[in-house]
């Protein structure tokens, strides 16, 4: 073994990078989905009031069961409904209807759906997941590794071609760079990880921001009339920007060498431009209007999202093709940098032949 | 040459094969559990309503069963073939002639020694490592009433 033997179990100097794409999850806040289910829950009863609010009375439609009825004109399209027989008759199509001036929210039930692909995967499993690929990598940290230090030892005091070949092709790289390398193919398993909690997180935010602005523009119809309007950001665009820059530029830039660099480098070729969040525009005159606006707000915000998890699944596919070209190489050095030599391919005592007797050289 | 051989040389090179290595080993048994437990949870954070189950997905399963399957797997085999290689280096120079009886008698103490001394580590319990063929992801979307967190 090489001087760097001492220290047999060559890890990631500095994991920092990585520790903060998991910080920027951590400190994004989790909305609850009880919390999403609310907000929808109050834009399907906003939508239901505003849509009442714009049935105005146009004049006197006679009286039922002893009290006046109205005649009524929806705003929003010039239909008129008349009073009949308690309920009212939309007078151009006879379609017979409850009193409009009631709020249905059963009309906008939709609205959930529309609303669903942004809260029903669980951040939970992602930190799950994690956590298991996080162990999956301290598992070659743990002190038992060092159990290669009297490997090291006990076969410096061994001499000839097996020894020679045990040190150059199984015992040197895998002491020195296997280990680390394996290590930083798991890595990038736990920081996509990371920055998927993130990205569903940030989906759940961006989803809540259109309900709600949606809300607050639905609140005013009927109210405040006109046009109504207002943006929103949406910020799950740049949530893979993001992490690959923190890799890339972050505190642990020593980290980002080796396959996870490269990894990372071929992601960031891709993925170049800085993305800004995205703002689109609520708005509208009327209640259909403005909800076909969120509409459109929710399949930009799923097209993002979407967008976003095939960016972040590039440096993860990089990796694999880097690993996969590491196993495939016909050079011995290349393997080896990934997986510690199979004692049937490799020469010497790793080539699966009995050393010779004679390649034992004892202390002298 | 018998006579420059140390019979403490090789109980080590024995016991690096057959204690060191295998003590490594199971770091590599480790880490493909801890692997192959990443597939209990997937379906919960990739499977969407509309079908299919996006593309990180693909990407993401596909290194990890490589690193589960021809990394840890594979790195943990191999370790204890090569360990296996050097304890039967060791057996094989102590028994051939190398050692004279009362060296190899010696030899056989230590590894006797080694093998069920208490105060020595015992050969360690390899556990064999799980593979991807063999995961068993739950399929079923959270039911908790309050939902996903």
């Amino acid at each position: 073994m090489s001087d760097e033997s001492s220290n047999p179990v060559s890890t990631i100097q500095d994991a920092a990078a990585y520790g903060e794409v998991a910080a920027r999850a951590a400190t994004t806040p989790l909305v609850k989905i009880s919390e999403v289910e609310t907000a929808i829950e109050e834009l399907i009863t906003a939508a239901a009031e505003a849509r009442s609010r714009e049935f105005e009375t146009i004049g006197p439609g006679g009286v039922h069961n002893g009290e006046e009825t109205q005649q009524l004109v929806d705003s929003a399209t010039g239909a008129v409904w008349v009073p009949s027989g308690g309920g009212y008759v939309r007078t151009d199509t006879m379609e017979q209807t409850a009193d409009p001036r009631e709020p249905d929210a059963s009309a906008y039930e939709w609205l959930a759906e529309e609303f669903r692909y942004f809260h029903e995967r669980s951040p939970n499993a992602p930190q799950t997941i994690a956590r298991h690929t996080q162990a999956a990598r301290n598992a070659l940290d743990s002190g038992q590794m060092s159990q290669l230090i009297p490997v090291g030892k006990a076969t410096s005091r061994w001499g000839g071609k097996a020894a020679e070949t045990f040190n150059d092709y199984f015992l040197a790289p895998f002491a020195n760079h296997t280990v680390s390398r394996q290590q930083e193919a798991i890595e990038i398993l736990t920081v996509t990880m990371h920055a998927y909690d993130e990205l569903l997180k940030q989906a759940r935010i961006d989803a809540v921001a259109v309900a709600e602005k949606a809300k607050a523009i639905l609140d005013k119809m009927g109210v405040t009339t006109g046009w109504q309007t207002g943006s929103l950001i949406l910020n799950v665009a740049v949530v893979t920007w993001d992490v690959i820059n923190t890799v890339k530029s972050g505190p642990g830039i020593d980290a980002a060498e080796g396959l996870i660099g490269s990894a990372f480098d071929l992601a960031a070729a891709v993925n170049d431009a800085s993305p800004q969040p995205k703002h689109p525009e609520l708005a509208g005159a009327t209640v259909d209007d403005v909800l076909d606006t969120v509409k459109q707000a929710l399949t930009e915000l799923r097209q993002l999202m979407d967008d976003e998890e095939q960016r972040l699944a590039e440096p993860v596919t990089n990796m694999t093709e880097l690993v996969l070209g590491l196993l495939n190489s016909d050079t011995i050095d290349e393997v080896g940098a990934i997986l510690p030599s199979e004692p049937d391919n490799r020469p010497g005592l790793t080539d699966g032949d009995n050393p010779s007797m004679d390649e034992f050289r004892p202390r002298s | 040459m018998s006579d420059g051989v140390k019979v403490d040389d090789l109980a080590e090179l024995w016991r690096a094969g057959k204690v060191n290595l295998p003590t490594v080993a199971i770091q590599y048994s480790e880490m493909a559990s801890q692997l192959h437990q990443t597939a209990q949870t997937e379906q919960s954070a990739f499977t969407r309503s509309i079908g299919g189950l996006g593309p990180l997905y693909d990407a993401w399963t596909d290194l990890r069963n490589l690193m589960q399957d021809h990394i840890a797997v594979k790195s943990h085999d191999n370790l204890v073939a090569a360990g296996e290689a050097l304890a039967w280096t060791a057996e094989a120079y102590a028994t051939e002639d190398h050692l004279n009886g009362q060296q190899l008698d010696r030899f056989n103490d230590e590894i006797d020694d080694i093998t069920s001394d208490p105060d020595r580590p015992p050969p360690p319990y390899i556990p064999s490592p799980p593979t991807s063929d063999s995961h068993q992801p739950d399929t079923s979307i959270p039911t908790d009433p309050n939902g996903p967190m």
